[in-house]
């Protein structure tokens, strides 16, 4: 773990050194056009275009100058071709633009035609484009209420002033065991033998109270805390960051899990779900990144898919393990950061076989909780129970997950009362809300406290 | 005290010592598991304290032990159609031989849990039986084949094909004769793939017969209508239904498409208060007989007389030629002439029905439904049913032909000889001797073991097929999970065998594309058609038969049939159970352990003897004559007919003709898995008729008591709210003739228990929805697939026999048959019994922890991790419909211990892997020690409650049906929500039939149940059977008080009407 969390922060170190350059460069905040082609351009062309290195099409870093060199044609500038080209590239080609015939064969799969856009959506990706990627350590996704840390201080001042009374309880107690001998003495009674403190039967009695107090409170508390995890943060097969993916490219959470939408479960997605993006995404880009290389090679050696060649291998469970095992070696040999021979083997171990990620958050088997009812009934942040994922480099259970920590959401969280036709039915309850007798539905009220909503 | 008019067994009616001392408890006295030992124990103060430490130390250890690491694995590519979490439904056919249901498979994460109707299907209407609701179960048989076998070991496909191949090609080229024996097969495809292998081998010919032979009907349509096929009875046409010994209900070719038409005509409603009248006459006492209006017992030498006299009562009537000799002489024959003027009032809407397997008597039943006219409304012969095309005449010679040696190569097709042929030794001898024998079942059988090549079949959830139960009606199979074991389709295996290298799969939409494609018209492409057929699972079209109508010789029939009858001694009749039918699975532990719908007895065969014959010979006592074995624990006999001999337990069996046995088929099996090891094989016993054909009843039987003491694992007094029944409401009933006049006929108490209801608790609010239920008694017929469906649906665990003669049965939903009327011919009400979700609950109040609460919706909640196992909540419910598990049923988390400190219980081996497979994941597994009960499926509310917010819309009405509700055909069930005032579970509580059960203690449940309505006449037997049910209330005995919400603060002295006016004063 340690090991890991040293290697995140030199791997932060790194990656600050690297985009020190980048954000000297741009240092001028993105303007509202940037950040509107910012959109379009990640919605209609990331799929297969990147900025500073090839895809499926070209890199698109300084596509503007180039067309504007090169593709004049007609009395019309370089850069309207490139507008035309955008839209529908055959456009262009038909002309005769020669710079669009040359590149009408760049790869073999054909530019998607983009109609829709408009002049101002081109203008605004173009300026996107030229701006270069926004803030690439800018910041994180939408975050959910997270609990507020208690103030450090507070806590010191009661203890010491704990301690204070307890020193000023003995000062006293002492003093009046004093003043009491003087007393006897001048009385001239027989001062009884001082008892030490731990032979006191007020003491004893006490410490065994207090024993009792401590054993008890810690029974109750370690069996309450059986079973659960909070704060569970296993090693998983492959260094997965949701801050680089959810947080940083600000990808979707429901785009990987997309059953936490319409089931039960929130599924981990399957490897074709990660091959959209990777297929592209081979961390082997010489400028970013560190163990990227290493850590998506797994997922290719599980779906079988050949990096070289950018293609998936054929009828891959029949295909000769040595043959495969040939290829991701010699595709490792090259990484950035020299892969060891034990990094290669788990690459190795990895091959034709399902990835078997770690279960984070583990409900009892006696508890039925359906995702859908929070995500798409709910309208519930994934944020809200899951934490910052966003921000997390490595996944932990952020929320105790106990039923205490559930009953006290359904307590307090609202329904959709008026704005699901579904709440119709509970007609009583619009009249009530009609004549000021309540003010909110929360969950509890329609019977989210009841035992047989999550056991059955 | 007066002697009761609903009893459920004899032992209640004649209130036996042991029965009266258990009834009124929800255990009995002991814990059989420990002994007496333990009760008398004295644990000391020390032993409380060690077993306090070591509670505290295993706690301890348990504590420090990590938690378990979880895998999650997803796909690598995640298939388009699979949501983990959310269920796909496919719709396929349940096929076995001639039985036949459409259904749609549930699927959870690519594995089939649960079977559900077809409302798509024009035959069973989305309906299921029992069968069909197991034959999940049937998949995880562990038991099951495994894969190819040649000589008993195991080989390859490759092998196993190359080896046959060769046989049969030596075979063919000696010229010799080759036989594919099989089930009545339904399916095109593979009645085509069959034709694909006989065009290689000609030599071969195609064999089918039924273990429960039809033959004789089938020979009879032949000689009357040149179609050697089973009629399509429409029920729903017939306004006088006279049933000769055909159980069409339970078991006769296709009961729940039958249940579903007949269903139409027995419920009424104020508007339309006609229904159906229902005449039964049979040798036992079947499902259909209890439920029809009148029941004229026979014996079964005396169903042909029945037939005749029935014929001639008509002709009479209707001046036909009449046949001469046959006279019934039985005391219920005056019933006959009563159907006669019934029959004859309805003329062309009216069924005559047959179970005989003479071909003569059915010959007679063809000629009298001409005389009434029923061919062309109330019988179609057009669309025909396929149900049932086995042949006896066929069967008999290729018997003959294999123990002569003729037959060089024999195929076996689901079916199972080596079982179900009476006196087969010859040809269980001959079998080895045939050159090459292939056994292609599913299943293991008997026959198996004696052929030299298994090639076992798919489970039928596991391949592809098609079925044709009806001419023009056409339904596909599709697999809905890949093969969990090595086996190959029959068909794919047939057409590899001649040389056909096909995939089933290509060889079934090959088949459609030629020859069912073009039947149909609308869809111009074939990819379309096979897809929306597929979705759909059944397709219909219009076919045209020719049907040559022949003049029936009635009088030749008559004469034939009257040579047929056998009589004198003792008579056995051999029937099939409605679950367990022909044999094919016994080894299923659902259908074994569902309550026979009229013995109640689970896990056995057994005799059943008519009252007066078991006071006759003394089987009325136990063994050792202290007990009288109306009951549980009874005697054994040995029973004797034709030679063969097998001892059984001998039941009691009010309804059974005098000097008459009944004993079901389907037991004794040898090669089974471990739950179908129970009972006696009695095909033995069937005999022939003069023209080969099968009978079913033997005559000159002999007993010899044994002397022995048997315990049956019956169920029908467990839970008994019998104190009191007939003073309570529990079951009412009424005539159509009353009801017509009066629609709360038999009523008339609840109006006056409404006005005294009064509580000292509050009510409940329900600001939402109110789930309640209602059931109509007039639609139940007791088939028992609601309970199938419920086990499947809600993980209910099989308990074995052992367990339920210590009345510790886990299910959720019992069906309590009320019997009433005559001893010797009684009738009887099925009353679907599960938790009534009482507004006013007894069992809420007593739990210590309130793990039973109420819930906003209505519902009576059970949380089992809240569960300490008091039992009080079951001692306290008046419906008896509370569940303990005594042990961990399904091993979800049993020590590996052995001895006392051994949890699991699993007498058939339902905890493997394989068995588990079944389990609904949405439902808890239940562990030791908890109590257990109907949640009204609260899985299937949640989900369509989610569904409804989800998709931002009101709840419709029917958007939430209740396993049982969906599993039944005749739609006696209806459950919604009562808070909206038009579902149609509100609109069956306002009927004047509704009424709730014991509701004068107030327990307010939220089951409706409507009153039963017979179409008798007399009134005078009415009046027997319904004295008080149409009275007012009487005030109870202390005794009364007792057994039902006695020590309830809140039901108290209610259930005593005037008691309640002094406390009106305090609301």
């Amino acid at each position: 773990m340690n090991v890991t969390r040293y290697s995140y922060l030199s791997f932060l170190l790194l990656f600050a050194l690297m985009v020190a350059p980048g954000l000297v460069r741009a240092q001028d905040a993105p303007s509202e056009q940037v950040l509107a082609g910012e959109k379009l351009y990640k919605s209609n062309c990331a799929s297969c275009h990147k900025l500073n290195a090839k895809l499926i099409g070209p890199a698109l870093e300084g596509v503007e100058s180039r067309w504007a060199e090169q593709a004049d044609h007609d009395g019309i500038s370089g850069r309207e071709w490139l507008k035309r080209w955008i839209k529908n590239w055959q456009d262009p080609v038909n002309a005769g633009n020669p710079y669009a015939v040359s590149m009408q064969n760049y790869d073999a799969s054909a530019m998607t035609q983009f109609p829709a856009l408009q002049d101002a959506d081109l203008e605004n990706i173009l300026a996107y484009i030229a701006y270069g990627p926004i803030g690439s350590t800018g910041p994180t996704g939408p975050t959910g209420p997270l609990e507020t840390a208690e103030n450090p201080y507070t806590a010191y001042m009661l203890w010491g002033l704990l301690i204070l009374l307890v020193v000023v309880a003995l000062v006293l107690l002492r003093v009046s065991n004093l003043l009491n001998r003087l007393v006897l003495e001048k009385a001239g009674e027989e001062i009884p033998a001082p008892v030490p403190f731990w032979k006191n039967k007020k003491f004893r009695a006490a410490l065994t109270l207090l024993i009792v107090i401590y054993i008890g409170n810690a029974t109750v508390t370690g069996a309450i805390d059986l079973g659960r995890q909070q704060g569970y943060m296993p090693e998983q097969p492959i260094k997965f960051s949701h801050e680089l993916h959810a947080g940083i490219n600000k990808i979707n959470c429901q785009y990987c899990h997309s059953s936490a939408a319409e089931s039960k479960h929130s599924n981990i997605p399957s490897t074709n779900v990660c091959m959209n993006c990777h297929k592209g995404i081979k961390g082997d880009d010489p400028k970013n990144g560190k163990y990227g290389k290493l850590e998506i090679s797994k997922i290719y050696a599980a779906i079988g898919f050949n990096p070289f060649s950018g293609q998936y291998f054929e009828d891959y469970a029949n295909q000769e393990k040595s043959y495969i095992d040939s290829i991701f070696t010699v595709w490792l040999s090259d990484s950035k950061v020299k892969a060891t021979d034990k990094d290669v083997e788990a690459v190795l171990a990895q091959v034709n076989k399902p990835i078997e990620w770690t279960r984070i958050h583990n409900l009892p088997d006696h508890v039925y909780f359906n995702h859908s009812q929070h995500v798409t009934a709910g309208g519930i942040e994934c944020q809200t129970c899951h934490g910052p994922v966003e921000t997390m480099e490595e996944l932990y259970q952020f929320s105790p997950l106990s039923m205490g920590w559930c009953i006290n959401c359904h307590r307090e969280t609202e329904v959709k009362f008026n704005q699901n036709p579904y709440y119709e039915t509970f007609q009583v309850y619009h009249e009530r809300m009609k004549e000021g007798e309540m003010k909110n539905v929360t969950v509890e009220k329609i019977g989210g406290l009841e035992c047989q909503k999550c056991h059955y | 005290m007066a002697e009761q008019q609903f009893w459920k067994g004899l032992d209640e009616k004649f209130h036996e010592p042991e029965f009266m001392q258990q009834a009124g408890k929800e255990f009995p006295d002991e814990l059989p598991g420990f002994g007496a030992k333990l009760q008398q124990a004295n644990t000391s103060r020390r032993d409380f304290l060690k077993v306090l430490g070591f509670s505290v130390g295993a706690a301890t250890i348990a504590a420090g032990c990590e938690m378990p690491v979880q895998k999650s694995i997803p796909y690598l590519v995640k298939p388009d159609e699979i949501t983990p979490g959310v269920a796909n439904y496919y719709a396929s056919s349940y096929v076995d031989g001639g039985n036949y249901c459409s259904v749609l498979v549930k699927t959870r994460e690519g594995r089939p849990i649960k079977i559900e109707g077809n409302s798509q299907s024009q035959i069973t209407f989305g309906g299921t039986d029992a069968a069909a609701q197991a034959s999940v179960l049937s998949l995880y048989d562990m038991y099951r084949p495994r894969g190819p076998v040649a000589n008993k070991k195991a080989t390859d496909w490759a092998e196993l094909d190359k080896a046959v191949v060769e046989k049969l090609q030596a075979i063919k080229a000696a010229g010799g004769s080759i036989r594919i024996l099989s089930s009545t097969i339904i399916s095109p495809s593979l009645k085509a793939a069959i034709a694909k292998f006989i065009e290689q081998y000609p030599g071969t010919e195609l064999v089918q017969y039924d273990a429960v032979s039809y033959s004789g009907l089938l020979d009879a349509n032949e000689q009357s209508f040149g179609l050697r096929v089973v009629p399509n009875y429409r029920f729903e046409k017939a306004k006088v239904v006279v049933s000769l010994g055909a159980d069409f209900l339970g078991t006769w070719i296709s009961p729940t498409e039958y249940a579903y038409n007949y269903g139409l005509t027995r419920k009424v409603s104020k508007e339309n208060p006609t229904m159906s009248r229902h005449y039964q006459v049979e040798s036992y006492a079947s499902l259909t007989g209890l439920n029809a209006d009148i029941r004229v017992p026979v014996k079964p030498s005396e169903e042909t007389a029945a037939a005749i006299t029935l014929y001639n009562l008509v002709a009479s009537k209707l001046g036909g030629q009449s046949i001469s000799g046959g006279k019934l002489e039985s005391a219920y024959a005056e019933s006959l002439k009563e159907a006669a003027s019934d029959l004859a009032g309805a003329k062309g809407a009216s069924l005559v029905v047959s179970g005989s397997n003479d071909v003569n008597v059915q010959l007679i039943v063809n000629a009298l439904n001409q005389m009434l006219g029923n061919y062309g409304t109330t019988i179609d012969l057009n669309e025909y049913s396929n149900l049932r095309q086995g042949n006896d005449t066929a069967y008999n010679k290729l018997v003959a032909d294999v123990e002569a040696g003729a037959i060089k190569g024999l195929l076996l097709l689901n079916c199972n000889p080596a079982y179900n042929l009476p006196q087969g030794d010859k040809f269980i001898d001959a079998l080895s001797k045939v050159e090459l024998t292939v056994s292609l079942n599913d299943k293991q059988t008997e026959t198996d073991t004696l052929c030299q090549f298994l090639a076992p079949d798919h489970h039928y959830l596991e391949s592809w097929g098609d079925a044709e139960p009806r001419n023009g009606h056409i339904s596909i199979i599709q697999p809905t999970i890949d093969p969990l074991f090595n086996t190959r389709s029959a068909g794919e295996s047939l057409l590899k065998f001649a040389g056909i290298d096909q995939s089933y799969y290509d060889f079934v939409r090959e088949n459609w594309n030629t020859n069912i494609f073009p039947k149909q018209v609308g869809l111009t492409t074939f990819g379309h058609f096979w897809d929306r057929s597929v979705h759909d699972g059944v397709l219909t079209y219009t076919p045209t038969t020719t049907v040559t109508e022949a003049t029936i010789d009635v009088a030749a029939a008559g004469a034939a049939a009257l040579k047929n009858v056998k009589s004198g001694g003792l008579e056995v009749v051999m029937y099939e159970k409605t679950a367990i039918g022909d044999g094919k699975n016994t080894d299923n532990p659902w259908l074994q352990e569902l309550p026979d719908p009229v013995s109640k007895i689970t896990w056995d065969n057994y005799a059943c003897v008519s009252l007066k014959y078991a006071e006759a010979n003394g089987l009325d006592y136990t063994a050792d004559r202290t007990k009288k074995s109306y009951g549980r624990t009874v005697q054994t006999v040995k029973l004797k007919v034709n030679g063969a001999e097998v001892v059984l337990p001998v039941h009691i069996q009010p309804g059974m003709p005098d000097n008459t046995i009944a004993v079901a088929l389907g037991y004794g099996r040898e090669v089974v898995g471990k739950a179908g090891e129970v009972g006696q094989n009695v095909y033995p016993f069937i005999t022939k008729y003069n023209n080969g054909g099968q009978s079913r009843y033997a005559t000159d039987a002999s007993i010899e008591v044994t002397g022995n003491d048997y315990k049956l694992g019956q169920t029908q007094t467990h839970f008994s709210v019998s104190d009191g029944l007939n003073q309570r409401g529990i079951v009412k009933t009424t005539t159509l003739e009353e009801y017509a006049h009066d629609p709360a006929a038999g009523n008339h108490d609840r109006a006056h228990v409404k006005e005294h209801l009064n509580t000292l608790y509050g009510y409940h609010e329900f600001p939402g929805h109110k789930w309640g239920m209602g059931i109509d008694l007039n639609a139940c017929f007791g088939c028992g697939a609601c309970v199938v469906a419920c086990n499947a649906e809600n993980n209910i665990p099989v308990v074995g026999k052992k367990e339920i003669t210590l009345y510790r049965e886990m299910h959720w939903l019992r069906i309590d048959r009320y019997y009433f009327g005559d001893v010797d011919n009684p009738s009887a009400v099925f009353q679907p019994m599960m938790c009534q979700h009482c507004d006013n609950a007894p069992c809420e109040n007593v739990c210590p922890v309130s793990a039973t609460n109420h819930s906003t919706e209505g519902l009576n909640q059970m949380a089992y991790n809240r569960c300490i196992g008091t039992r009080y909540c079951a001692n306290n419910c008046p419906y008896k419909v509370r569940r303990f598990n005594w042990f961990d049923y399904w091993g979800a988390d049993s020590f590996t211990l052995t001895g006392a400190l051994e949890n699991n219980y699993d007498p058939h081996e339902m905890t493997g892997d394989l068995t588990r497979m079944v389990l609904n994941p949405d439902v808890t597994v239940r562990s030791r020690g908890v109590m257990e009960k109907c949640s009204f499926c609260v899985q299937r509310i949640q989900e369509g409650k989610l569904n409804a917010k989800k998709q931002g819309r009101k709840l419709k009405d029917g958007d939430i049906k209740t396993a049982c509700q969906s599993a039944c055909v005749t739609g006696a069930i209806v459950f919604g929500d009562v808070n909206n005032p038009e579902s149609a579970a509100t609109v069956m509580s306002d009927n004047e039939r509704a009424f709730k059960v014991i509701e004068e203690i107030h327990t307010l449940p939220s089951i409706s149940y409507l009153t039963k309505v017979r179409n008798i006449s007399d009134k005078d037997q009415l009046k027997a059977v319904n004295l008080l049910s149409d009275n007012e209330m009487h005030p109870l005995g202390a005794d009364a008080h007792h057994n039902a919400g006695g020590h309830d603060a809140a039901g108290g002295d209610h259930s005593a009407p005037h008691d309640n006016h002094v406390e009106e004063g305090h609301h």
